[in-house]
């Protein structure tokens, strides 16, 4: 899967002979290379999810967020470098706003999903800018019902019923597939994101991470916020329960 | 609807009527086609309901120029709107913008407007855009100079939820009232009902608008009133085979063979319809009134 393209790589404007941008290869790497990130559409709403790997003891849980709100009923999750994730939610923010403010409505998912997409693929297109080295994945709710797109680094963006990036994403995506995403509420949702997290958590080579999640539902009134305290804690405790399930096999 | 150059601090009237109604199931806009500069009638049949997008029309009242020039904008970014979004435009954005013109530039802007249209979203929605650039949804609105004397019509006629057919006949006697009674409006009145199922135009001539109080039949000349008496019914003269479904009649001619202007025939137009009468001129067809032209009014055979 890795290639080594010597002399080929050493510029975004520059293409390989086999017509690849390894800079861009080399940027969707650092968002493998990161905590996994899961989103799900159930049939009333989103859900998102986060494994974050905590770096040290030190830091207070809740900090570092991970998920943003974008704008009322849109969330974004970000994988890889997380200070390229925060330009890009800032740049979300306001393409949000500005659409409001011209158009008087709340922003469709599907237009700011190309909206930032347009704006991680600008950042390839120049000599003097690097990449953005993370993976995006969005979630709202607008008038055409719940949306899931998700945003590499390369700048295509697409629309799923459920995404995952990250360390963990291929078993993710395996989990994910044997859902049955149609029947779900976004109640249930929660749980079997949860327990899809701890169960690619890899406890060899990370110890610590907090789980971190958030929904935009008919439940959370079509808004996106954090998924509720007791709610959270029903859905770890479940997931450590279906991790114990499986390790006594 | 440019209004005369003169001292700013007096009062400035657009001259015009639009109204535009919410119905169960759409919109119906409305609107006179009288275009005045100062006294005189610039354009006695204009369109004052623009489009801007298949589902949602406007209604511009005011400047002539400064409408235009709105609406063309507003239908611009309206189309690269639609584009980006894959589906029509909701009528709010449409009037959302058509606000924001209106506010950015209400320096250098003198035009009221309604939005009116249809979306799936919605359903029938009507916006008024006055002078400044307020934003307001409303059921029913009303603009132009002749609006000020339908305020009161409205608070009686108006009721929530009526029929097609009702709120296009509530807005065709609500503009013709106003031209009535408001110099700036007249011509003839133009309706744009919009709803699901798309867009249907209508238009209804002076000569098919009942008369109000005291407002006198059209005439050629008073010289006629004084000749000679009302219409006789025809003898020995076939109708036009159309006669009881033509209803379209244009503006009425001048010339001792007045052709229907419709079918441009050979029957003449005499006051109780069409009638064959190649030969004669109107004085010899017998209508007895000499009057050189006819018309089909609601009600009247």
């Amino acid at each position: 899967m890795s290639s080594i393209g010597t002399g080929y790589d050493l510029s975004v404007t520059t293409f390989s002979p086999d017509g690849r941008v390894f800079q861009i290869e080399y940027a969707a790497k650092a968002v493998d290379n990161s905590g996994t990130v899961v989103g799900i559409k159930c049939k009333d709403g989103i859900v998102l999810g986060v494994e974050k790997l905590i770096a040290s003891k030190m830091m207070l849980p809740g900090s570092n967020r991970r998920i943003h709100a974008v704008h009322r009923q849109s969330g974004m999750a970000v994988a890889g470098l997380a200070a390229d994730g925060r330009q890009i939610v800032t740049r979300a923010k306001a393409e949000a706003t500005n659409y409001q403010s011209v158009y008087g409505e709340p922003i469709p998912v599907k237009e700011l999903a190309e909206r930032v997409a347009s704006y991680v693929h600008l950042c390839t297109l120049y000599w003097w800018l690097r990449p953005f080295g993370c993976g995006i994945i969005l979630g709202g709710y607008d008038r055409d019902g719940p949306q899931l797109y998700m945003v590499e680094p390369s700048g295509v963006s697409y629309r799923y019923f459920g995404a995952a990036i990250g360390k963990g994403r291929q078993a993710a995506k395996t989990e994910i597939e044997k859902l049955k995403l149609f029947e779900l509420t976004c109640r249930q949702g929660v749980i079997e994101v949860a327990k899809i997290i701890y169960g690619v958590h890899d406890e060899a080579k990370d110890k610590a991470f907090e789980l971190e999640m958030s929904w935009v539902c008919d439940e959370s009134n079509r808004q996106h916020q954090k998924v509720p305290d007791d709610l959270l804690e029903e859905a770890k405790a479940a997931a450590k329960a279906a991790l114990e399930e499986m390790d006594a096999d | 609807m440019d209004v005369s150059t003169g001292d700013f601090n007096a009062p400035h009237s657009m001259g015009t009527t639009i109204i535009g109604v919410t119905y169960n199931g759409g919109v119906v806009l409305g609107a006179d086609s009288r275009t005045s500069t100062g006294m005189y009638v610039a354009n006695r049949a204009s369109d004052k309901i623009t489009k801007l997008t298949d589902n949602v029309y406007l209604c511009r009242s005011g400047s002539a120029a400064d409408s235009q020039i709105v609406s063309d904008y507003v239908r611009y970014f309206l189309h690269q709107h639609t584009i980006q979004l894959g589906q029509p435009a909701t009528v709010k954005v449409a009037a959302n913008l058509a606000r924001l013109l209106s506010y950015n530039n209400k320096n250098m802007l003198q035009t009221g407007l309604i939005i009116g249209g249809w979306d799936k979203y919605e359903g029938g929605k009507i916006y008024g855009i006055p002078l400044g650039g307020t934003l307001l949804e409303q059921p029913f609105a009303i603009g132009g100079s002749g609006s000020s004397y339908l305020y009161g019509f409205f608070d009686q006629a108006w009721k929530e939820g009526m029929t097609r057919e009702e709120a296009e006949q509530l807005v065709v006697k609500a503009v013709s009232l106003a031209i009535a009674r408001d110099g700036a409006s007249g011509g003839v009145v133009r309706t744009v009902t919009i709803n699901s199922e798309g867009v249907t135009r209508n238009f209804y001539p002076s000569d098919k608008l009942s008369l109000w109080h005291e407002e006198l039949e059209p005439q050629n000349s008073l010289l006629d009133i004084l000749s000679t008496g009302s219409p006789e019914p025809m003898t020995g003269l076939s109708p036009c085979p159309r006669k009881d479904t033509c209803k379209t009649f244009l503006f009425p001619v001048h010339s001792t063979r007045n052709l229907c202007l419709k079918y441009q025939c050979s029957y003449t137009l005499i006051s109780n319809g069409c009638y064959i009468n190649p030969a004669m001129s109107s004085q010899e067809s017998g209508t007895g009134t000499g009057r050189n032209f006819a018309y089909v009014r609601e009600g009247q055979t």
